[in-house]
């Protein structure tokens, strides 16, 4: 069941950011995606090791790139989100397609729903904040989007250390 | 190997922060958007980590003494004690030289409160003592981004015996044996096989001891033949582990001398003999000499742990003689330095029966490299000078086995040591 979604997670994510990008006059972006997605096509059935995250960075790279370099429409916009969320799934679940491997035949069901489950409360949840957030545009002064930045940059700091102290 | 939980969780929330921070500085919030996914995970991963983790784990292997080239498999039953754990990974440690034939070290698992699982795998190993004592423990929620890492502590101990090579016989002669008969000739008449001495004849004796033809010339009394008694005796194998006299590069030839050790000590324990070994290379390690099948496992097991290695006290051959009862057989595997000749010659000096075996390392580390003409010319020089070593122990008395060892222990064993040889007579 996990190897099945993570590869349609892949070809989500590839198509509407290639799709959004090709939309938008931005083929360049949209080869990066798709070269992304091959790559890690392959490295998923050749059994490469640490080409999830990179490809991850790539993809998102390439749909905030877009995101940057052209006014997408509001179709572009949904494929540009969805191909990153749909990324980000596909690394989500390479990880655990890899480990899953190391589990008894008997385990894996209890697992695989485990992970769906609070993997669905995820998706469930962000797209609900999507559109809340594209529901409720808010204008930031650059007041405020420097605190942001300084909160961020702090928020960034005390994550690192508490997962350094393994908290 | 996957990456650990906590590396995964650093790695989305650098990409969310790297959304969020891009996004804040160009003012464009749709990157703060494409960021709240990564967040959600993160927030919900973090809700549902596990604050500790109980856990026994207990490990049984089906073997604690493997022979070099069997299996064993081991067994590794976990019992949560603590509360669930939607996700856990073990991981059991596996020391340098055991390798895995089959099954897996690691086991994922979802393991509720009280609920047990067990995994096995099977290992093998070259010789060697192994203490398997740690399993690496990574319990995570559900999703794998938050959780903790500790290590549990186990019993668990595998020995990987040499090999024992069977020697049919292997001829000694000390001066001293000890009072139990066995099968060494002990120089004194009584029971056994070989003629000795004749005597005249005591009431008591038998009949058939009669030497009638001695008798025949000499009328005025009766003589009676004498066997040479058979006793057991004291043997005692000094291995030498020093790096300087072993080690080759990325070779070593202390194995072969380990082999040797095995074979001999098995030979001399098969027929009866108290044997005690000496280990002589980092530190010194002293096999209490006993008898029989108790003390074969315990120069196995000790052969087992041994490696070669350097010692700066421990250069030059010295071998502690109070450990080795006067006039026994000492049994000195070693390939053999210069500097070895005078502590060998002194042990002979004091009236012991020294029979050196000696893997041969300049054949040996002939063997690792490329032929040249140079290697060639040196490998004459350092086998002439080893020639010239052995003669000069030989001739001060000293039975040395010079070892190819292209060629199998047994056979050489069988050429050398399993004839009553005249070099032993004349040793004496």
């Amino acid at each position: 069941m996990t190897r099945p979604l993570l590869l349609l997670a892949l070809l989500l994510a590839s198509l509407s950011i290639a799709g959004a990008t090709f939309l938008n006059g931005l083929a360049g972006l949209g080869a990066v995606a798709l070269a992304s997605a091959g790559v890690w096509l392959i490295g998923l059935l050749r059994g490469w090791k640490g080409m999830a995250a990179p490809m991850l960075f790539l993809l998102s790279g390439a749909a905030a790139a877009a995101f940057l370099l052209a006014a997408p429409s509001t179709v572009e916009t949904a494929l540009l989100l969805g191909g990153g969320l749909a990324a980000f799934l596909a690394w989500d679940l390479t990880d655990f397609d890899a480990r899953l491997a190391l589990a008894e035949a008997s385990d894996r069901p209890r697992l695989e729903r485990a992970h769906f489950s609070r993997l669905g409360l995820v998706v469930g949840s962000s797209v609900l904040l999507i559109l809340l957030a594209l529901t409720l545009a808010v204008k930031l002064n650059f007041e405020w989007t420097a605190l942001l930045v300084l909160i961020g940059a702090g928020g960034l700091g005390y994550l690192v250390s508490q997962i350094r102290s393994g908290r | 190997m996957n990456v650990s939980p906590l590396r995964r969780a650093l790695l989305v929330a650098a990409l969310a922060y790297l959304l969020i921070l891009v996004g804040l500085a160009l003012a464009r919030g749709i990157l703060l958007v494409m960021a709240l996914p990564i967040l959600v995970y993160l927030l919900v991963g973090l809700a549902g980590a596990p604050s500790g983790a109980d856990l026994e784990i207990v490990r049984t292997l089906s073997a604690g003494r493997l022979w070099a080239g069997e299996e064993a498999e081991v067994t590794l039953t976990v019992t949560n004690r603590g509360a669930a754990l939607e996700r856990v990974q073990f991981e059991d440690v596996l020391p340098a030289g055991l390798e895995v034939t089959a099954g897996s070290l690691c086991h994922l698992v979802s393991l509720p409160a009280g609920e047990s699982t067990r995994w096995t795998y099977r290992v093998r190993g070259r010789r060697g003592y192994y203490a398997l004592r740690q399993v690496r423990v990574t319990a995570t929620e559900a999703l794998g981004a938050f959780g903790l890492e500790t290590s549990v502590q186990t019993e668990g101990q595998l020995f990987v015996l040499p090999p024992v090579l069977r020697l049919r016989r292997v001829d000694i002669r000390p001066r001293r044996t000890r009072v139990y008969s066995g099968t060494i000739p002990a120089r004194q008449g009584g029971p056994g096989v070989e003629f000795f001495d004749v005597r005249a004849y005591q009431s008591g004796d038998s009949p058939r001891q009669i030497n009638w033809r001695l008798t025949a010339r000499h009328p005025e009394g009766l003589f009676a033949d004498q066997y040479e008694q058979e006793r057991v005796v004291d043997v005692g194998i000094i291995l030498d582990g020093r790096l300087r006299t072993n080690d080759f590069g990325d070779r070593s030839i202390f194995e072969h001398s380990v082999l040797a050790a095995a074979a001999l000590a098995d030979a001399f324990l098969a027929v009866g003999n108290r044997v005690g070994m000496l280990f002589y290379g980092h530190h010194i390690h002293w096999t209490i000499p006993g008898y029989g099948k108790v003390q074969g496992e315990r120069i196995l097991h000790d052969l087992s742990r041994l490696d070669a290695a350097e010692a700066q006290v421990f250069q030059e051959l010295y071998i502690p003689r109070r450990l080795f009862p006067a006039f026994s057989q000492l049994v000195v595997i070693t390939p053999l330095t210069g500097d070895d000749f005078a502590p060998l010659v002194e042990l002979r000096w004091r009236g012991y029966s020294v029979l050196v075996i000696s893997p041969d390392p300049v054949a040996f580390e002939l063997q690792g490299l490329a032929p040249s003409p140079a290697a060639e010319l040196a490998g004459r020089i350092a086998h002439m000078q080893r020639q010239v070593l052995i003669r000069r122990l030989r001739g001060a008395g000293i039975h040395v086995v010079d070892w190819d060892v292209a060629q199998p222990f047994e056979q050489v064993a069988r050429r050398a040591l399993e004839r009553r040889q005249i070099m032993l007579r004349g040793v004496r």
